[in-house]
């Protein structure tokens, strides 16, 4: 790794950069406020930032891309002593992709679905006319050997969607280097791939820092990505940058609550011994011989083959119990079945093999789950997204009133009585009551969505990614708030998640699994530091920042 | 292959119920055909001639008698006599079909190359006001009935410029007035369809890389997101080109030509039914070819759409 | 950037913010504006044509054939001496209430057939929708006339051919939007709530899919209004006194070449309609798509 240390003048300056977006009939919302900030040649910079924080729109400003009703009201962009702010965009047009690259959130949305990823990783030479038609193809299979894809030749006249998300990166990452850039922009560039693939690209971007001597500016939500991987940290918040230094002094010192909060919520740092011993000591708590609320034998579910290709094992033979007032955890990257699994335990969807029994009685699936309302009076599910989750059409009020009647609480004073305490123990002001579910924040819409699950009283709660799709400081809360909840209401959980962290935080017990076997199962304790397969193994130390600071590592 | 077989044999459902519809529809539900014969005849003849007429075209058998006849005549080319021309009807239609052809094929033509130009000009233009002017193009082309644009055309270049006859103009002239008038509501429809989908298109996260490759703005609209935007709008063909059948009829009308659209109008008035049923088998038939031809096409506009596999 | 996206195409929040909005939305699109006011005109003209003209639509007056359009005749007057814009006015009234007639049957009976459809699924939602894609086979305007020819003509006629015409594309949106919104993650966590399928279908289902079906609705109406004057203008409509827009159309068109302001002020006032309604209707398909962050 190269030395972070200053150079005379920085690649990329950033200088007091002001930012404005119109929107009709209202005032012009400032997006960014005098942000400042250096990316030096060889080096990563992070800019680290929840959604909304401007932090994309930082990298719009530096790629001249901003949407048009934004408006830059003051500073500078500066690139190697170039001024980019103020730019016509046809001199821009020059610099954009040629000496700026820069790789998108989502790679696989990020790629034309119509025209081959190596027609698509020569448009940069093609567009600042660098290379005929001919040397175009061949440096471009030049190039997906150097970002690791196999076979370029062959990979070449592919489409984007017979590739993988990580492949999809690598051309994108392909591309852009194609012109030699000086500058990489990545926003979020691996937010939405599996942690293993995750760290193979983040481990491909440092090594291209190295060898082309590539200034990176690496915006992304994950504190713990960017303390491992860069050697400076920018932190926004609400279009400021509260913190800015060097990595390991931000993480050693990080000096500001917003900062400080944002460290502790994310994985840095994280170690499962840590977080499965905390837990352990709720998991005393409950009695041994405490009843079994969940039992599942050997489930299975196969989808039926889609035109010619092979039928789909979504999940095989898995057989687990929960204990009552316990949580089991099943951890899983996408495509490990566990969304299935899910859908079996909660009667949506019927299994081939094995069965499903809650309080000792079966789970059925009845088409249109009809007569399932006595399932539903012991189970219930909070999903990933609340937005999703809650009809927008509806009141909280009537969201939470839906269950009680469908349930038979009781004559309306009773409900709306148990509307108001609902609202009181999952933390929400009444005042909500009468809002849609558009007007609340994302954390508050989760809580929503929880005390709906909570409304009938039941034995047992899904949660399928609940924290997925929030903030990393929302998603403490919301962890915090299930935790109470399990121990003042005797809470069954089944916790669906992708990340360990979470899992390690919430599980008494572990299941992992991977393409629809269950690998590895167990006390969270156990699974956790002594994990028994690869796999394991591999996933704990994908998780950025677990093992330690980059500094740390690189010494 | 297996899945275009299935999809041909859908088609000929498609034709076989369009056909079956339209019989029961003539046929069966109001009076009957030999009504419209006699429409114009007075007094006491009438209940005879009615009847004569009815034996005569057998409408005096059961339904189910006098469908299975229709339907395998049908398959044999033999919709019945025209009651008025007293020839087949199969041939009355044949014969004005060409003149309709050409009118609609150079009227789709036009539509399409005009309705893909204004959407992708739309996209390319940095003037605010000239931009809005041209947008408000697409809406208003649709909401112009055809027959009035014909008259406008008419009005123009017959009676002001004298480039065309009034009436029944048969040279190239003629035919490429009668088809912009034609292609006035299938272009703006077709632009209105593309616009929307190019905007969208525009705020694809692949627009966002291209953009952020240094790649022209022409170039992000032509080589990345019009092919995108333009899927559904190949998709939509079948319709764009039943709305130009359609369109035929007012056309053909306005202009005098003679073609298809003016003989099923003249078959409605005069109630002649084997006419109209001609037209309406054959109009599905052409609605099932075009699409098989889009299905069979787009596999190779979309290589996420496979036939096998 | 995309909080403040989210924010500028919100889905409805309060009732009285969403009226606030749709206020605001008003007075920034001149266009919209426009298109309500023509609409409320051409609506008080079908309701009360006097409050426009004072004159008798059908009265002939020899001393005043084909005069060009003036102070004491807008549209000037036709080859009868008839005031051509007076019978514009009462043309109104049988042109709009076709259009809507057309609309309610290919609404109630479209939407009925694709709820049902999209609701049972399975072999009931495959017949109808065979059904649905044979009428849609065949070009509009030729089933609108082969319905003609069997109900005859007149303009009540005309109103339940396009009608019966428009209703495969009810179904067939309506349908889309059931199985959409039955799709949608808040369906089917209203399985938890424990009520029947009637209901939650009902509750979650119909409202969210109604909302673009009502907006073509909207929308249809302008197609209606070309529709009904079309067939009109082939003289399959009302018989010749009737003041019919179409028909107006059709009858200036013998002077096309020298009074072409007998078939072309009737028809600007179709045009001027038609495109009033369809920016409604757009208006109202506006904004539903929302965008997620």
């Amino acid at each position: 790794m190269s030395s972070p240390e200053q150079e005379d003048t920085p690649l990329l300056r950033v200088r007091d950069v002001s930012v404005e977006f119109a929107l009709p009939g209202r005032a012009a919302t400032p997006v960014l406020d005098r942000v400042s900030l250096d990316v030096s040649a060889g080096s990563i910079r992070a800019v680290v930032g929840e959604s909304g924080s401007g932090k994309s729109t930082l990298g719009r400003v530096v790629t001249g891309t901003l949407a048009e009703n934004g408006r830059i009201t003051a500073g500078e962009v500066v690139l190697g002593g170039r001024a980019l702010t103020g730019l016509p965009e046809r001199q821009y047009r020059a610099v954009r992709g040629k000496e700026i690259g820069y790789i998108p959130q989502d790679a696989r949305l990020g790629l034309n679905p119509l025209l081959p990823v190596g027609v698509q990783a020569a448009e940069p030479l093609r567009a600042h006319g660098l290379a005929s038609r001919a040397e175009r193809r061949e440096r471009v299979i030049d190039l997906f050997a150097k970002v690791g894809l196999r076979d370029p030749e062959r990979l070449y006249g592919r489409y984007p969607h017979e590739l993988s998300g990580g492949m999809c990166q690598r051309v994108l990452i392909a591309a852009a280097m194609s012109t030699r850039p000086r500058l990489l922009i990545a926003d979020e560039p691996t937010t939405a791939l599996d942690v293993t693939v995750q760290k193979t690209i983040l481990d491909l971007l440092s090594s291209l820092v190295e060898t082309e001597d590539l200034g990176i500016l690496l915006i992304t939500h994950d504190l713990g990505i960017a303390a491992e991987r860069t050697d400076d940290i920018a932190v926004v918040k609400d279009g400021r940058i509260v913190r800015s230094g060097r990595t390991d002094e931000v993480v050693a010192e990080p000096g500001d609550p917003y900062t400080e909060n944002l460290l502790r919520s994310s994985s840095l740092g994280f170690s499962g011994r840590r977080a499965a011993t905390a837990r352990l000591e709720y998991s005393r708590t409950v009695p041994a011989d405490a009843p079994v609320v969940v039992e599942a034998k050997g489930v299975g579910k196969t989808f039926p083959s889609r035109r010619g290709s092979d039928p789909v094992t979504a999940v095989a033979d898995a057989s687990f119990q929960v204990r009552k007032g316990t949580t089991l955890g099943i951890v899983g990257e996408s495509g490990s079945g566990k969304t299935t699994l899910v859908r079996v335990l909660a009667g949506l969807t019927p299994a081939d093999a094995g069965s499903v029994e809650i309080d000792g009685e079966p789970v059925v699936h009845h088409r249109r789950a009809a007569g399932q309302s006595g399932l539903y009076r012991r189970v219930q599910m909070v999903y990933q997204d609340p937005f999703a989750s809650l009809n927008p059409r509806s009141t909280v009020r009537s969201i939470l009133d839906e269950p009680l009647r469908g349930h038979r609480y009781g004559p309306a004073p009773e409900r709306a009585r148990r509307i108001t305490e609902l609202l009181e123990v999952t933390g929400l002001p009444a005042s909500v009551a009468d809002r849609y579910t558009a007007e609340l924040s994302g954390g508050q819409r989760q809580r929503v969505a929880i005390a709906r699950a909570l409304a009938p009283r039941p034995d047992v709660v899904i949660l399928d990614e609940p924290v997925s799709a929030l903030d990393v400081s929302v998603q403490r809360q919301i962890l915090d708030l299930l935790a109470t909840l399990q121990r003042e209401l005797t809470l069954t959980y089944v916790f669906i998640s992708h990340d360990l962290g979470v899992i390690a935080e919430v599980s008494d017990e572990v299941v992992v699994l991977r393409h629809g076997h269950i690998v590895e199962r167990g006390r969270a304790l156990g699974v956790l530091t002594d994990p028994r397969t690869d796999y394991v193994k591999r996933l704990l130390a994908s998780i950025p920042g677990a093992v330690a600071p980059r500094s740390a590592l690189s010494s | 292959m297996a899945r275009y077989g299935l999809r041909l044999l859908y088609g000929v459902i498609v034709v076989w119920g369009a056909f079956t519809g339209a019989f029961f529809l003539l046929y069966v539900v109001p009076g009957d055909a030999a009504g419209g014969l006699t429409a114009g005849a007075d007094g006491g003849d009438v209940k005879h001639l009615l009847a004569e007429q009815r034996e005569l075209l057998g409408l005096d058998r059961p339904v189910y008698v006098q469908y299975w006849d229709a339907l395998t005549g049908a398959l044999h080319g033999d919709f019945g006599q025209s009651i008025y021309q007293r020839r087949p009807a199969v041939d009355v239609y044949v014969e004005s079909f060409p003149e309709t052809l050409q009118l609609a094929l150079l009227g789709l033509l036009l539509a399409v190359v005009l309705g893909v130009t204004l959407s992708v000009v739309i996209e390319l233009t940095h003037w605010k006001w000239a931009r809005e002017l041209l947008i408000s193009l697409p809406p208003i082309a649709v909401s112009l009935p055809p027959f009035l644009v014909g008259l406008v055309l008419l009005q123009v270049f017959a009676f002001q410029l004298h480039w065309i006859d009034a009436v029944s103009d048969r040279g190239l002239g003629g035919l490429l007035v009668a088809s912009v008038a034609l292609a006035v509501a299938g272009g703006g429809s077709i632009s209105q369809l593309l616009t929307a989908n190019l905007r969208a298109a525009l705020t694809s996260p692949y627009i966002e890389t291209a953009r952020n490759w240094g790649l022209s703005r022409f170039d992000i609209v032509v080589r990345h997101a019009l092919k995108n935007a333009a899927l559904p709008v190949v998709t939509s063909l079948g319709t764009t080109v039943g709305v130009m059948v359609g369109g035929t009829v007012l056309t053909e009308t306005v202009f005098s030509r003679l073609g298809v659209g003016r003989l099923v109008v003249d078959a409605v008035n005069g109630r002649d039914m084997p006419v109209v049923l001609v037209a309406v088998t054959i109009s599905a038939v052409i609605f099932v070819v075009v699409n098989l031809v889009v299905d069979a096409l787009y596999p190779l506009l979309d290589k996420r759409i496979r036939w096998e596999g | 950037m995309t909080t403040l996206e989210v924010q500028a195409s919100a889905p409805p929040s309060g009732r009285s913010r969403a009226l606030g909005r749709r206020t605001a939305e008003l007075l920034r699109s001149p266009g919209l504006l426009a298109s309500y006011l023509w609409v409320a005109v051409i609506l008080a003209a079908a309701v009360h044509p006097g409050l426009f003209v004072s004159g008798d639509p059908l009265r002939q007056d020899a001393s005043q054939m084909l005069l060009s359009p003036g102070a004491g005749h807008l549209f000037g007057t036709d080859d009868f001496g008839r005031d051509q814009f007076t019978r514009t006015v009462w043309g109104t009234r049988l042109s709009l209430q076709a259009a809507v007639i057309a609309v309610a049957i290919g609404l109630v009976s479209g939407s009925s057939i694709g709820l049902v459809a999209g609701a049972l699924r399975g072999r009931v939602d495959s017949v109808l929708m065979r059904v649905v894609d044979i009428m849609l086979a065949v070009p509009s305007l030729i089933v609108s006339l082969a319905i003609i020819s069997a109900l005859g003509r007149g303009t009540l006629n005309i109103a339940v051919a396009i009608g019966i015409n428009s209703t495969a594309g009810f179904a067939r949106l309506m349908r889309s939007e059931v199985l959409r919104v039955s799709n949608a993650q808040y369906v089917e966590a209203s399985v938890f709530a424990g009520h029947g399928y009637v209901r939650r279908l009902f509750r979650h289902v119909v409202p969210n899919a109604s909302r673009s079906v009502l907006a073509a609705a909207t929308m249809d109406i302008g197609t209606a209004v070309l529709t009904v004057a079309a067939l009109s203008f082939l003289g399959l409509g009302a018989p010749p006194p009737t003041p019919e827009w179409g028909l107006l159309v059709a009858e200036g068109r013998t002077f096309i070449g020298v009074q072409w302001w007998l078939s072309l002020l009737p028809g600007l006032v179709i045009v001027l309609t038609v495109l009033a309604v369809y920016r409604i209707g757009r208006s109202f398909n506006r904004g539903r798509t929302r965008v997620v962050a």
